[in-house]
């Protein structure tokens, strides 16, 4: 399997696999940012999890190139905990945010490893300190069967505009 | 590796930390800490655009770069543990100075404390001072000066 670490067009649906599981797998994802379970939604992550959001499109690699995040679950940790640190600067007041996934596909699926990856699009709308303001992208999950639920071994999104200048970004795409 | 490729001597010399940022005027700086060059625009009295490059050491192991990669996404991306925060200070800092409810912007911390450096023949300061941004305004001082 090839891993998510591209942004090229999504090849076409894996035919006979039920969908709704993942897309119902994403939902929660996108209803635990939103609620700020951080914690939660950091524990969705495999052991060996990683979760990026390049700075360039079609950005190649984490490693030799900055990017706007790319944790892995130790860094991930950190983040939580200062997000859930009640004197972040950046984050008082806090943000709400609204997340909305769609265009759910099974890009490829290995059903004896328990291994998927399954493309969408995310619109996450974030309201803080009297500004509203856009993010939008397609993302991509690496995720793999793990006893009964789904982990994620890599969590890839690629904003339309991630090569812009941002203000301060607090909070997971 | 180090060692052997420039001695015991040299290669301690090297790993002896003395590290220091240097401002190039106006707005470029080469950060020794986390390396980088830093590039500071104004783009308008209430927004300010700062781009980070990291620098790929060549020569270097592979796991250094990645090092120096992922430091700098959790100190300066938009998104890290630590720019993030400083920008929030920036963004209430100019909200307070829109009051123009003062007329000065004090920039006198450890003023008369600054001590000379005869081995680099140069002026130091606390890092929390504001010797830097003193300097800052004598250098432009200067040259606008010059200009007239």
């Amino acid at each position: 399997m090839t891993g998510v670490a591209s942004g090229a067009p999504a090849p076409p649906a894996v035919a006979g696999i039920d969908r709704v599981p993942f897309e119902e797998f994403l939902i929660h994802e996108a209803r635990l940012l939103d609620e700020r379970r951080f914690r939660e939604w950091m524990e969705l992550f495999a052991e060996d999890g990683t979760y990026w959001v390049p700075a360039v499109p079609d950005q190649a690699s984490p490693l030799d190139q900055a990017s706007l995040f790319y944790d892995d679950r130790e860094l991930m940790k950190t983040r939580v905990e200062r997000l859930e640190h009640p004197r972040i600067h950046v984050q008082t007041p806090p943000s709400r945010t609204a997340h909305l996934v769609g265009n759910v596909l099974i890009e490829q699926a290995d059903e004896a490893k328990g291994e998927y990856v399954v493309g969408s699009t995310v619109i996450m709308v974030e309201y803080r300190d009297e500004a509203q303001r856009l993010f939008a992208g397609r993302q991509r999950h690496r995720l793999r069967r793990d006893g009964t639920g789904l982990r994620i071994v890599e969590k890839r999104v690629d904003l339309i505009n991630c090569d812009c200048a941002f203000e301060a970004i607090a909070v997971p795409i | 590796m180090l060692a052997e490729k420039a001695g015991a001597e040299r290669a301690q010399q090297i790993l002896t930390p003395r590290l220091h940022n240097s401002l190039i005027y106006p707005n470029m700086s080469i950060m020794g800490l986390n390396i980088h060059v830093r590039v500071v625009k104004p783009v308008a009295v209430d927004r300010t655009e700062v781009t980070i490059y990291p620098i790929r050491l060549l020569g270097a192991p592979p796991a250094m770069n990645f090092g120096n990669v992922r430091l700098l996404n959790v100190t300066h991306s938009a998104s890290s543990f630590v720019q993030t925060d400083d920008l929030e200070s920036f963004a209430r800092a100019q909200k307070g100075l829109r009051s123009c409810a003062t007329d000065w912007v004090d920039i006198s911390r450890g003023l008369g404390e600054e001590e000379p450096d005869r081995e680099l023949n140069a002026t130091r300061a606390l890092a929390t001072h504001e010797m830097v941004v003193r300097a800052q305004y004598k250098a432009w001082l200067g040259y606008m000066r010059e200009a007239a």
